[in-house]
């Protein structure tokens, strides 16, 4: 979504995951939040050299992805950067972010057709935690969907805890 | 039926978090987990630093015993059981302390819920620069052996001001210690403790009083009773920003309809 | 080896923070904090030793301690009864008596100076709001056509308001052999028109109108003022300085009610006649607008004392925002950075004008009186660059994370993570700046600021100050509180507490509709360091909706005049001024005086 484009919650037509290349293929049901970022771990940042270098500079993270499906029940997934690893379900320990989103803005995030933080602003998601790690999580997704990433702010520079 | 009483059954938590210092305030707000003793200060230690009485000298009384005084019967007198200053009819006196903002061992509202949690016959004022406790004087003085043995009390970092408390969020002295206008303490090179040389009312003592040497920044760094940016981020305690957020949240919504939070 | 072995768990991934602390130095050298805390410390502002504790010589640190103790001398030699003395007084300057810059200029003064009783300026500031009213022209114009059949011309009307220049100072019309007032005396007092019309605008004597187009405005804030005024003429009259000293803020709308009556009489050729009683009436009652209201039994006071002011109407007289456009706020941080951030300083500035009112004034000096509240309390607000660094480096978080949206809703839920995140910022910066913690050493100091912060950001977001006053209580009572374990004084946070369950309602004991709040909402009347952030809120939720002012267009542009004594565009730079002995009040007495 471009700057000028005003962010609107929007559901996926049918099938919307056949079109994407690094879901992986054989998924006949609409993917889980997992499934997803799964995939897209594997497809799309593991294999890209910035993605890593990204990560790389990042501190410890343990992130929690707490997603509304219209049809479904609540999805979570446990996300860990550095080292890297995603888990179905609740972390053992407090996460360090909490982000709650509705599904189909969570697909479009992680597609990079949608800027993370634009749910958030318009009061259709949440977070809770630390925001640093939030810049962290959207870096890591703009490098992985664009190549690049945005400046950080001063006071919050990449490797701030 | 006993599936409700499971459900019912209430159990203390005290404080939410899963790290250290959360352990921390837990540890200090429950009273059935005793507190480590550091120091021993003697009695006549502790009455001189507190400076309301003589060692020796009786208690001043503002009553009669309770037992010889005979009161029309009271259903809440009849319940709680007077404290032993309160039975003896003592006055009321204070102690005053204030905690250093830098690795606390102990902050004024956790000194608060602690007091509550610990001590009967309690007045507490929480300020930030200093927290007053009001007792009957003999509760006070068995409260303080508490306040000032234990892991409660950093000689450096806590000091006992009855007045001019100004310090908590100063920078320290080149020995380390909080800074007091009134020099109630110094440390002592030799002993290698920190020292009163001025009671609680910064009036001189007789003899300096030690209260034993200074926690080094290891041993404050895991007694830290706050969140610090670069030891335990604030910002990570999810937990605590969960509650303080549904906290906030239902305050609101009572405050405007109690009907609103029904259910939540 | 079972899957349950191999599988880490997340609590065994630490991470040792203490060793990234040096990683981060030279990004923390380029703040604006840093260099300030270091200018005034003169030391390492990220060290937590001062080495030259007890070392500084006392109070003979600083020349204007020195100065006090030897008018103390002075003053006990002269009347034989001592007075202010270093013997019996706390023993002074065992800590750094650090210099306070000035937040946006290089202006450093002394800590004394910036204490209400010793600067003028903030005693003009408080001056100049208390000797204005507002009366309602087209009141009087109508009484006058209707009951005696006058005329009323731009002709008609400048005479009148030549004659009101005389009345109001004290020069006798109608009646002979008055006692007349020394002009000299009430040189500061004057009245000037305000209308939203042009063509009346440009009929009138240009030196009697307060031409919005001219005083600083923006256009389009002059088109949406001028707009909302309507063709009414309104007089804006300031009393004399010396009056109010006299008396108190009541005195206001009294003196202006009898002297414009005196010039309608004059001008129109009126006599004692009963159509006095009502213009008299039209000035003093029908449609007047004060600035403050009187305050209940136990708080009382008259019109126009502090207490009774609203909190919109504080976010109205100051002027720090006139040369932004009317324009929302999120829009402009999400495509202008450098604007975005003009945004964020008007609001910082402006804290020169509302902490010293409420929190020195209102409850440091009529609440309290004698030394007052610590005036670090007010100070914090315009001294140290401290709101200007966090607010320079949250409006840089904004422009780089606010996507288009068509609004940000005012929803608790979704508006808190900025609260969290700036006031966590803020809280670190403590943490990090030993120096800017010993600055604000006071919690009052710090929940002032912290809830300053707070309010205005959601406000400004939202446009929604209910949800700024919401996150200002959550940010003391709630975030701050579990932090540190530490917040204000002794019930401080009281208002935090009520305020999140009053935050709605519209009962008058409970509170209200935020820019009608004011010092004296009853739960908020015993404490201090909140009213700061409630007006925060009320200013900042204009910008942030796109306005032209907070509640009352005529009190917005009555403020914007340039000839008041006080300058409410520029408030830190007077306040220095007076500091430095270079800024001269109203209502002396030097002509009535022997030579001194």
């Amino acid at each position: 979504m471009s700057k000028e484009e005003i962010y609107e919650y929007k559901e996926l037509p049918a099938g919307w995951w056949h079109e994407i290349d690094w879901i992986l293929p054989g998924r006949e049901q609409e993917p889980t939040v997992f499934e997803l970022f799964h995939d897209m771990m594997i497809g799309s940042i593991v294999g890209n050299p910035t993605s890593l270098e990204v990560a790389s500079k990042m501190v410890s993270r343990i992130i929690l992805i707490e997603i509304e499906h219209p049809r479904r029940d609540i999805e979570y997934v446990r996300v860990m950067i550095n080292p890297t690893d995603i888990k179905q379900g609740i972390p053992n320990t407090e996460p360090d972010l909490i982000i709650h989103m509705q599904y189909y803005d969570y697909i479009r995030v992680i597609m990079g057709q949608l800027d993370m933080m634009a749910p958030i602003w318009a009061g259709n998601g949440w977070i809770i935690g630390n925001m640093t790690c939030g810049l962290d999580l959207r870096d890591l997704l703009d490098a992985s969907n664009k190549g690049e990433v945005s400046p950080r702010p001063a006071m919050w520079p990449v490797g701030s805890p | 039926m006993s599936e409700i009483k499971k459900k019912i059954k209430y159990e203390q938590q005290f404080y939410p978090g899963t790290e250290k210092v959360s352990e921390r305030r837990r540890k200090i707000m429950d009273p059935n987990r005793r507190l480590v003793k550091l120091r021993e200060i003697p009695d006549d230690d502790i009455i001189h630093l507190l400076g309301h009485r003589s060692p020796g000298s009786l208690y001043t009384s503002v009553h009669p015993p309770l037992d010889e005084i005979i009161e029309t019967y009271d259903p809440i007198k009849d319940l709680v059981v007077p404290s032993p200053g309160a039975q003896a009819g003592d006055r009321i006196r204070f102690i005053q302390f204030t905690d250093s903002f830098w690795s606390p061992v102990i902050a004024p509202w956790l000194r608060a819920r602690m007091y509550f949690n610990r001590f009967r016959g309690v007045d507490t004022v929480i300020y930030s620069g200093r927290e007053i406790l009001e007792m009957r004087e003999r509760d006070l003085e068995a409260a303080t052996r508490i306040l000032v043995e234990t892991e409660v009390f950093d000689p450096a970092r806590t000091a006992l001001k009855g007045l001019t408390v100004h310090g908590h969020a100063l920078r320290l002295d080149h020995d380390g210690l909080m800074f007091d206008a009134r020099r109630r303490y110094v440390y002592d090179k030799d002993l290698k403790e920190v020292v009163y040389i001025k009671d609680m009312h910064a009036r001189m003592l007789d003899e300096p009083i030690p209260v034993g040497r200074p926690l080094t920044e290891e041993e404050l760094d895991t007694m830290d009773v706050t969140y610090r940016w670069n030891l335990t981020p604030y910002k990570s305690r999810t937990e605590i920003l969960l509650i303080i957020t549904r906290a906030t949240h239902f305050r609101i919504l009572g405050g405007f309809k109690p009907d609103l939070i029904k259910g939540m | 080896m079972s899957e349950k072995d191999r599988r880490a768990k997340e609590s065994e991934y630490t991470y040792e923070l203490g060793k990234l602390v040096e990683k981060f130095l030279p990004t923390e050298q380029e703040r604006l904090i840093y260099k300030t805390m270091k200018k005034i410390f003169g030391d390492n502002p990220m060290s937590n030793i001062d080495d030259l504790m007890y070392k500084r010589g006392g109070f003979h640190q600083k020349r204007r301690k020195e100065e006090f103790f030897e008018w103390g001398r002075k003053i006990a030699k002269e009347r034989g009864i001592p007075s202010y003395n270093r013997a019996v007084g706390i023993p002074l300057g065992q800590r750094a008596l650090e210099p306070y810059v000035i937040s946006g200029t290089d202006v450093i003064v002394d800590y004394d100076d910036l204490h209400h009783v010793n600067n003028a300026a903030i005693q003009q500031m408080l001056d100049d709001i208390k000797r204005t009213v507002i009366i309602n022209l087209d009141t009087t114009h109508r009484v006058l056509q209707v009951r005696a059949g006058k005329e009323i011309t731009p002709e008609t009307i400048n005479l009148y308001l030549e004659t009101v220049q005389h009345t109001i100072s004290g020069g006798a019309v109608a009646q002979e052999h008055m006692a007349e007032i020394h002009p000299g005396l009430t040189s500061d007092a004057y009245c000037k028109v305000i209308t939203g019309n042009d063509e009346i605008v440009d009929m009138l004597d240009r030196r009697f109108v307060i031409n919005i187009d001219k005083v600083g405005f923006h256009p389009t804030r002059a088109a949406v003022l001028k707009r909302d005024i309507g063709d009414t003429i309104y007089l804006v009259v300031r009393a004399p300085t010396i009056a109010i000293r006299m008396a108190d803020g009541g005195v206001t709308y009294r003196w202006a009610a009898m002297q414009s009556s005196m010039a309608f009489i004059s001008a129109y050729r009126l006599t004692g006649e009963s159509i006095i009683s009502d213009i008299a009436y039209a000035a003093k009652s029908a449609q007047v607008i004060q600035i403050g209201e009187r305050t209940w039994y136990s708080r009382a006071r008259a019109q126009n004392e502090p207490g009774g002011i609203p909190y919109g109407y504080f976010a109205d007289i100051q002027q720090c925002d006139d040369k932004l456009p009317a324009e929302p706020y999120f829009k402009i941080i999400a495509d202008d950075l450098i604007e975005g951030r003009r945004y964020m300083s008007k609001v910082s500035q402006a804290g020169a004008i509302i902490a010293p009112m409420t929190e020195l004034l209102w409850y440091g000096f009529y609440m309290s009186g004698g030394l007052g509240f610590s005036s670090a309390v007010a100070a914090g607000a315009f001294c140290g660059n401290v709101i200007d660094d966090l607010l320079d480096n949250f409006s840089e978080i904004q422009h780089r994370s606010i996507s288009r949206v068509s609004t940000v809703p005012p929803k608790w839920i979704n508006i808190k993570f900025i609260t969290d995140m700036m006031i966590q910022a803020a809280m670190e910066t403590y943490e990090k700046y030993p120096s800017l913690m010993e600055f604000h050493w006071g919690g009052a100091h710090r929940i002032s600021l912290v809830g300053s912060l707070a309010g205005s950001a959601a406000a400004m977001l939202t446009g929604s100050p209910m949800i700024g006053q919401m996150c200002m209580n959550y940010a003391i009572g709630m975030l701050m509180k579990e932090g540190w374990v530490r917040t204000g004084w002794a019930g401080q946070e009281v208002q935090d507490h009520l305020g999140l369950a009053y935050s709605c309602a519209f009962r008058m004991e409970e509170g209200g509709l935020i820019e009608f709040r004011g010092p004296n909402t009853p739960y908020a009347s015993y404490t201090a360091g909140h009213s700061s952030g409630a007006i925060g809120a009320c200013l900042s939720a204009q910008l942030g909706r796109g306005r032209a002012y907070v509640c009352n267009p005529i009190i917005k542009v009555a403020f914007a005049d340039p000839d008041l004594k006080f300058d409410f565009h520029e408030p830190r730079l007077t306040i220095a001024k007076a500091a430095l002995r270079e800024f001269m009040p109203a209502g002396e007495r030097d002509l009535i005086v022997p030579s001194h």
